[in-house]
């Protein structure tokens, strides 16, 4: 990270926040919402968004197969947990702090999506699990600089992706 | 189109996507589940001092996607995909994407590759503005675009094209071959 002796003291107080869990995230995959996701990025290649007919008319979504950015639709909701958190409430206060402060001052810097491991694709019908914890907290050039890991499962433990999440607190948000 | 097969170590591949709109925006926000705001509104944005509404990094990063998709093809997925989120992409912005085939390792073909956003400013015709663009009635350049070179020329039908190429995202991106 290259953080100056200053930033690296100033990042001590964040450091409480390390490997906290994040709350777990639960998201129903729904075919039309992946065909609406691939949609919205102008994207129409067919196995994101050519969806089947059943025999009694109703749309197959068994044909398509998850845009790859897709988990952006839950991993959102994972990481920003960290919007609700708090410090330990300190003698004398009667309500703890906020760590961001500010929701608008929060910017995303980095992500990335890891299929390497997945044991099954995201399909529609799956109902799917995000779990995760905070691994770096600092502070630099002046902002908070958050990284969160998380996986995210099948109802039945298997994993389908794991993504990293880097979100930045600009000056006045935390 | 480019043959997944056909790849060698410093192949590249240019997709060029856009411009970005505010509906746009607006469809990926409902899509994604990320309605902060700095995305939708304007006057919100302004107040968070952005200057106006900035797309999501994750709707760049998700053009990104789109191209190694296209690339991947039926022959292929995206396993491994990771950027850094640079620079702000607003309305009106057209997505440069460069990808670099860095390694093939048996069925698997690395990239390094770099998303740049093209803003155009305004349209001069024998030193005279004639078109400002909303990039330059809203102060999206700074001086440090300036200082930094990112400002270009280019001749169009109307004049010289004044517009700011600058790197949006930056990163890795991994597809195996199937």
């Amino acid at each position: 990270m290259g953080l100056t002796s200053e930033e690296e003291k100033q990042s001590e107080q964040y450091q409480i926040f390390i490997g906290k869990q994040l709350n777990k995230s639960i998201h129903r995959v729904k075919g039309k919402n992946m065909v609406e996701f691939a949609e919205a990025l102008g994207d129409t290649n067919p196995k994101y968004v050519k969806i089947g007919m059943t025999a009694d008319g109703k749309p197959d979504y068994s044909t398509i197969i998850a845009h790859p950015s897709y988990p952006n639709c839950f991993t959102v909701d994972a990481a920003f947990d960290i919007v609700n958190w708090k410090y330990p409430l300190k003698e004398g206060e009667t309500e703890a702090r906020k760590l961001i402060t500010n929701y608008g001052k929060v910017l995303h810097t980095a992500q990335s999506y890891d299929y390497t491991k997945a044991e099954v694709p995201i399909q529609h019908g799956q109902k799917l699990y995000s779990t995760g914890y905070l691994e770096k907290a600092y502070i630099q050039k002046g902002r908070l600089w958050l990284q969160s890991h998380i996986d995210t499962h099948t109802k039945d433990g298997k994993l389908v992706v794991q993504t990293k999440v880097m979100v930045v607190i600009r000056e006045g948000g935390f | 189109m480019v043959q997944l097969s056909e790849l060698k170590v410093g192949t590249e591949l240019r997709y060029v996507y856009g411009p970005v709109t505010r509906d746009g925006i607006i469809k990926y926000a409902f899509a994604s589940g990320d309605r902060n705001n700095i995305h939708t509104n304007d006057e919100f944005a302004e107040k968070m001092g952005l200057k106006g509404v900035i797309a999501h990094g994750l709707y760049s990063l998700g053009m990104v996607a789109r191209c190694l998709g296209e690339i991947a093809s039926d022959k292929g997925k995206v396993v491994k995909l990771s950027g850094q989120m640079r620079g702000m992409v607003r309305p009106g912005d057209e997505w440069i994407i460069t990808l670099t085939v860095k390694k093939i390792n048996g069925d698997l073909v690395d990239f390094d590759f770099v998303e740049e956003s093209k803003t155009l400013i305004k349209i001069e015709k024998d030193g005279v503005v004639i078109k400002k663009y909303e990039a330059e009635e809203r102060g999206w350049v700074s001086e440090k675009d300036i200082a930094q070179n990112l400002i270009k020329t280019e001749e169009v039908a109307e004049g010289i094209l004044h517009y700011r190429l600058r790197t949006a995202i930056p990163g890795t991106a991994t597809i195996k071959m199937v």
